[in-house]
């Protein structure tokens, strides 16, 4: 097993250098010799046992009599984890391929693929969830296209989250080329309450995020709640595209009231609203809902009942073409 | 007033920083300052052919290549520096006598049975041109003369083991064969630089060296040969500067040595191997053997203290300064490389070349340190030091 870990580092160390091609064919001899199960003539593995041992008996002498003594089995360790590694991997680039993330449409876990530098912002979301997962309803939230269409495309997100928000346009783009065979509907999982909340909010806007907000996502529950009285005065969907676009103004009452504003809202009811229980109890349904759906990362989608989480487009007109049944061209 | 290695340690620029323990001297010794500024000069400052340019360069190079060659003769005692050949190393040289020598089939060549495989591969080829191969223990005066058969036309013979450090009765190995009539070739590898050699006084009729045990640059060695002996070898390396003339169809072929060295010559590396003969005079074999029985003799105190040891060979009176031993159920190369890893240790594990012996004795290979002129007692002692943790880790 020594040979083998040896003739991994060394083959990718013999890409670069001619120094250490001679050692690479070793490993191959070795590893040859190995699996027609004949012990190794190139003492390579010996080689590499000195090389470890001799290191730790500079600082760990009882150390280095064990690792000399094990050498062989925790290579064997190394390398099953090895194998398990790269089956994860595998499997991670399937997700990544089939749902836009590498953690798999529901699975939970943390994305080590990340070619862009953006998913793992998202990744590590724990809500607490346990037992069966339930698939959300739309339960009034704001929803564009028939209520009997074809299929049903129900988002969580948060307006703390970048991708949410980069997901917007996609969205919009969404509904525009599918018109009526779809329906879309966005549920709100402000992310600054996440973990569980462990104490109620308070009532008026500035007091609205729960308790052990990251800083990253505070104003997250102040923005839907602001989303949801912007759906009140019949403006959801321009609001919610605006603030998609003005992450700066979520961080203060005074900056979606603005926002507000700029989309013709009535500034003095929806001042009111940002301050109604019922909206913040609306917003907090929507998160449990996700919580109760096992939701570990924003945006996460809903297409009749499949789940992708932060798909890219590509990713997410082709799950929509899948529900429906028809490719198209 | 003993020779104080310390005197010498700032000369070998690998020792000077302090990190290195040397102790792999029977494989190769390493340069002192002197001799790579020679070895320098030669690249910088007249790098031309010799014996064959009449310009100030070659003219330069063939002055060098004299006082080399007048130096080797003074390091072996011979009598003419005719009688010094200037070869690769030890190897080339036996093999040069090997190859010349007017064998015929049926023949036979005596060595001993502790041979490097230098002085035993190339007489196991003469066995494609009739000429058999005998052993006889190493050390063994009378085996050796019941062996002296009519047949036997040469003894070759380690003067000292590169495996245990162990040396034959070179004058009495000399006589006993020439009692027979018969010549002799001493391989004297690791002889020579530990030890006084006069080629005059044991009578040999060949001896053969290599530059670089005795501090001189890698590729140098000497065929020492009796001049009446260099003439009947028949030249099998031939071709530029072998020769006075040629034809289309014959040569004429130089005098000894010239007509031994074949096509240029190791120029760089001759001219540093005088300056590695200077040196070695300048301090004295004598004095260098006695430091080295002092440190070995202080070596296999350390090592008598283990239970699970074995140390091969005579000793510490009756050896060099190699010394080799293997440890009960303890894989020599482990101790080699962890010695290395751990202390910066240099040792060398295996067979060392006599896999002959090995094979025959059922033994899979030794640890081997050998000693040399810097190596000092402080420098044993942290060996020891080293080889205890290390024993304590394998054990």
């Amino acid at each position: 097993m020594l040979c083998l870990l040896a003739l991994l580092v060394f083959a990718t160390l013999a890409l670069f250098s001619a120094r250490y091609r001679p050692l690479a064919r070793e490993a191959v001899a070795c590893v040859f010799r190995r699996i027609t199960l004949r012990k190794c003539t190139t003492a390579l593995d010996q080689r590499v046992k000195a090389m470890v041992t001799g290191r730790l008996m500079l600082s760990h002498p009882a150390a280095a009599r064990f690792v000399h003594r094990h050498l062989e089995a925790m290579a064997w360790g190394f390398v099953l984890v090895g194998i398990a590694a790269t089956g994860y991997l595998g499997y991670g680039f399937y997700n990544f391929h089939r749902y836009g993330n590498c953690n798999g449409p529901t699975g939970k876990g943390f994305c080590i693929f990340d070619p862009t530098g953006t998913y793992g912002r998202y990744s590590g979301i724990v809500t607490g969830q346990r037992g069966e997962k339930l698939a959300p309803g739309e339960h009034g939230g704001p929803a564009l296209g028939p209520e009997n269409a074809r299929v049903t495309i129900i988002e969580f997100g948060s307006y703390s989250c970048p991708y949410t928000r980069a997901t917007e346009p996609t969205t919009r783009e969404l509904v525009r080329r599918y018109g009526n065979e779809i329906r879309f509907v966005f549920r709100h999982f402000p992310l600054d309450a996440v973990p569980a909340p462990r104490k109620e909010a308070g009532t008026t806007c500035e007091e609205s995020s729960f308790e052990g907000v990251s800083a990253e996502h505070a104003g997250a529950t102040q923005a839907a709640i602001a989303a949801c009285c912007a759906a009140a005065q019949g403006r959801f969907w321009e609001y919610h595209a605006l603030v998609s676009v003005r992450p700066d103004a979520i961080a203060s009452c005074a900056g979606l009231t603005g926002l507000a504003i700029q989309v013709g809202l009535d500034e003095a009811s929806f001042t009111r609203c940002l301050e109604d229980p019922a909206m913040r109890s609306r917003v907090q349904r929507d998160f449990e809902d996700g919580v109760k759906a096992g939701i570990f990362g924003t945006p996460t989608f809903f297409i009749n009942g499949s789940v992708l989480v932060a798909p890219s487009a590509e990713t997410l007109f082709a799950a929509v073409d899948e529900a429906l049944g028809a490719p198209r061209p | 007033m003993s020779f104080d290695p310390q005197s010498v340690r700032p000369d070998f620029p690998p020792l000077r920083d302090g990190r290195l323990l040397y102790f792999d001297n029977a494989c190769m010794a390493l340069r002192p300052q002197a001799v790579i500024d020679a070895v320098t000069a030669y690249y910088t400052e007249y790098p031309a052919c010799g014996e064959r340019s009449l310009h100030r360069l070659g003219q330069r190079v063939d002055g060098e290549v004299s006082l080399a060659r007048e130096a080797a003769r003074r390091l072996l005692g011979a009598k003419r520096v005719e009688e010094i050949v200037f070869t690769q190393n030890t190897t080339h040289a036996i093999n040069l006598v090997a190859l010349s020598f007017p064998f015929a089939a049926g023949d036979v060549v005596v060595t001993s049975d502790q041979e490097h495989n230098s002085n035993l591969l190339p007489w196991q080829q003469l066995s494609r041109a009739g000429v058999q191969h005998q052993a006889v223990p190493f050390g063994n005066l009378e085996a050796l003369r019941a062996a002296l058969t009519e047949r036997v036309k040469l003894v070759s013979m380690v003067m000292t083991s590169n495996l245990d450090g162990a040396s034959i009765d070179a004058k009495r190995t000399v006589q006993v064969a020439h009692e027979a009539g018969i010549p002799v070739l001493l391989d004297a590898a690791q002889a020579a630089p530990h030890q006084e050699i006069d080629v005059r006084s044991l009578e040999v009729d060949f001896l053969a060296c290599s530059g670089h045990k005795m501090m001189g640059p890698s590729g140098t060695g000497i065929l020492y040969g009796k001049r009446q002996w260099l003439e009947r070898l028949r030249p099998t390396l031939v071709g530029g500067g072998t020769v006075t003339d040629s034809t289309l169809q014959a040569a004429t072929y130089a005098d000894v040595p010239e007509r031994f060295e074949a096509g240029l010559q190791n120029y760089a590396g001759i001219i540093g191997l005088r300056a590695a003969i200077e040196y070695l005079e300048r301090i004295g074999r004598a004095e260098i053997q006695a430091h080295e029985h002092r440190l070995t003799r202080q070596l296999h105190e350390g090592l008598a203290r283990y239970d699970d040891i074995r140390i091969f060979g005579p000793p510490p009176e009756g050896r060099t300064g190699i010394t080799s031993f293997a440890f009960e159920g303890i894989d020599v190369h482990d101790v080699c490389m962890l010695l290395d890893r751990s202390a910066g240790i240099a040792v060398r594990s295996g067979r060392h070349c006599v896999h002959s012996w090995f094979n025959a004795h059922h033994v899979e290979g030794t640890v081997r340190a050998s000693l040399y002129l810097y190596n000092t007692e402080q420098e044993v002692a942290a060996f020891l030091q080293a080889l205890a943790k290390v024993h304590d880790v394998l054990a």
